[in-house]
């Protein structure tokens, strides 16, 4: 049972940092898109 | 009691070593990090992964490929850790239990290195082997093929955001840079007398009537890669300060040296990369200036600092290996906390409480004197993008580095990547202080308690892994507390470092003109320090208060 939520918290965390530079990656063509109208 | 000669001719010798074969380094890491042939050996790794080394990666495809690949190597590590009493080479001991595994499996993915238990006492040779020593190759080669993309991404233009394949960069380091090094490096430990075997463990009887256990291993395999890429993680619960792992002072020298080598020689490769050598010497030049002042102070503080005990013996000794007196021990404190390495030769606990602050104001800063490897570069060019934009604002300069204008949107990434390290490192503390496992673990009371949990922290966000004892770290809470802390203090600053990376490798280069703010010049070199000090450094006045600075004073 705890090797079962350490390995959740693993992936929570990358899941988390993944969707972060998801978001990072659509903030920069939000402002590029804005930058070339 | 160390005599001052000594102590300066240890550091003149380490200077000239580096003077002397850094340049060649960069050279070649520049080269390594552009060229388009491939190796046969890499062709083969690349085979076996199933990647096209070829591909440019947009940046973001880059960041996923960092982050999921540590994620393998963490459940890998995890699983190892687990399962260590049903593979062979375990030695008889048992599985590690789940926190303690977890954190053991961030920690060496994460390039920190932190240690709860005493590798002596828990970890067979597969473990140590195939677990730890393989993060020491791979996670170090992570961090400099960041560095790296973030230098392409300067020297691009007009990309659309493609920033380099991260399996090239990670297949490179380790077999172009970190194994062939550390082959060499383990070789002369070998001859120095450090162990190298893959005996267990031998009782012997004492000349007193005692028993002793003398433990072999795969030692100087491990301590090559652990200095080289500033990991840290030591074979011994001692670490360095073990006669097993670092038997006499040249064997010292050379382990500072190796930690020391690639973190300055990435500021030089930065330099080839992006074309302009100026660049990478200005960079390397503020590395070398921070780390100056932290040795001169950790010096001062160990050999001639106040308390009465080392007053009256003449340096403060406790804590230290006579066989390297306190200039040596005070220097690789400096040298291992200024980068993101962590092995250590001392005990940072026994430091004299002006020498404590110094080396946990050397984490607080970012490790960035001239830090870990990769890590340190890419921390400094950060600082010195946060610097052209002060400038720019207070002397109405046009912001812009290495021809990219910086705008309000390179600006959010570089204040979220200032922040982030902070952030982490503050709320852990206060988490820290708020439960009662937090204090259960701290051996003294008041500053120097607090002071314990502190540098803990700060350890563990900064992916340093020292250890500045006291602390009782292997529980639950401290166990998952700084794993956390370890993971997103490694991986959230790169995600801002290959986002800004993207962004300028898309950017076109715009020329100097007359307001553009020369970032090679002695002016830029002060400026950069400066913000590094204060802006940085100013963070955590308040929480150096409650530690050190009461305890210096009290």
């Amino acid at each position: 049972m705890t090797d079962l939520l350490y390995v959740v918290v693993t992936l929570v965390a990358f899941a988390a940092l993944a969707l972060l530079a998801g978001a990072l990656d659509r903030g920069e063509q939000r402002s590029t898109d804005a930058a070339d109208r | 009691m160390s005599a001052l000669g000594p102590a300066l001719g240890q550091i003149a010798v380490l200077a000239l070593l580096l003077v002397l074969t850094v340049p060649l380094l960069a050279r070649y890491l520049a080269h390594t990090y552009t060229s388009e042939r491939h190796l046969g050996v890499e062709r083969v790794a690349y085979r076996v992964l199933r990647v096209n080394p070829d591909a440019d990666q947009h940046w973001r495809t880059y960041a996923l490929s960092v982050l999921g690949f540590s994620l393998v190597g963490v459940l890998a590590l995890y699983a190892l850790g687990r399962l260590q009493q049903h593979l062979p080479l375990s030695l008889g001991f048992g599985a590690l239990p789940a926190d303690g595994s977890w954190n053991t499996a961030v920690s060496f993915v994460t390039n920190t290195n932190w240690q709860w238990y005493s590798g002596e006492a828990a970890l067979g040779h597969l473990m140590q082997m195939s677990g730890l020593t393989v993060q020491n190759f791979v996670s170090a080669a992570v961090g400099m093929g960041v560095a790296a993309a973030f230098a392409r991404g300067l020297a691009r233009t007009e990309s659309r955001g493609r920033v380099g394949n991260f399996f090239a960069d990670l297949v490179r380091g380790v077999v172009r840079v970190l194994l062939p090094i550390s082959l060499v490096a383990a070789c002369v430990l070998v001859l120095l007398g450090v162990v190298q075997n893959l005996s267990g463990s031998h009782l012997l009887d004492t000349l007193t009537g005692g028993t002793q256990t003398l433990t072999g291993g795969p030692v100087a395999s491990q301590e090559a890669i652990k200095e080289l890429g500033t990991n840290g993680g030591g074979f011994y619960n001692v670490n360095s300060a073990h006669p097993f792992e670092n038997p006499t002072p040249f064997s010292n020298l050379l382990q500072m040296y190796l930690i020391l080598l690639v973190p300055f020689a990435m500021a030089g490769a930065f330099g080839h990369i992006v074309r302009d050598r100026r660049q990478g010497l200005a960079v390397g030049g503020v590395m070398a200036l921070l780390l100056s002042v932290s040795v001169a102070l950790v010096t001062w503080a160990e050999m001639a600092g106040p308390g009465t005990a080392p007053q009256l013996a003449g340096g403060a000794l406790e804590g230290k290996e006579v066989r390297f007196g306190e200039a040596a021990s005070a220097l690789f404190g400096a040298v291992t906390t200024g980068t993101s390495t962590g092995a250590v030769n001392s005990m940072h606990d026994s430091f004299t409480a002006p020498g404590g602050g110094v080396v946990l104001f050397n984490m607080m800063l970012g490790e960035i004197a001239p830090g870990g490897v990769g890590s340190g570069l890419y921390g400094m060019l950060m600082l010195a993008i946060l610097t052209v934009f002060l400038a720019g604002l207070m002397v109405g300069r046009t912001p812009e580095y290495l021809g990219k204008k910086i705008s309000q949107r390179e600006m959010v990434l570089v204040a979220a990547y200032v922040l982030a390290t902070p952030v982490l490192l503050l709320a852990g503390v206060a988490v820290a202080v708020s439960f009662d496992d937090g204090p259960a673990g701290v051996l003294n009371s008041g500053p120097h308690g607090f002071t314990e949990m502190l540098y803990a922290v700060t350890s563990a966000a900064n992916n340093n892994g020292s250890a500045f004892g006291g602390l009782t770290s292997g529980t639950p809470f401290w166990n998952t507390l700084l794993g956390l802390e370890m993971l997103f203090g490694r991986f959230l600053p790169m995600l801002f470092v290959l986002a800004l990376a993207g962004r300028f490798a898309a950017a076109p280069r715009v020329p100097a003109g007359s307001g553009t703010l020369p970032t090679h010049r002695p002016l830029f070199v002060v400026l950069l320090t400066g913000v590094a000090l204060v802006v940085v450094g100013l963070t955590y006045v308040p929480v150096l208060l409650l530690g050190p600075v009461v305890e210096s004073l009290a």
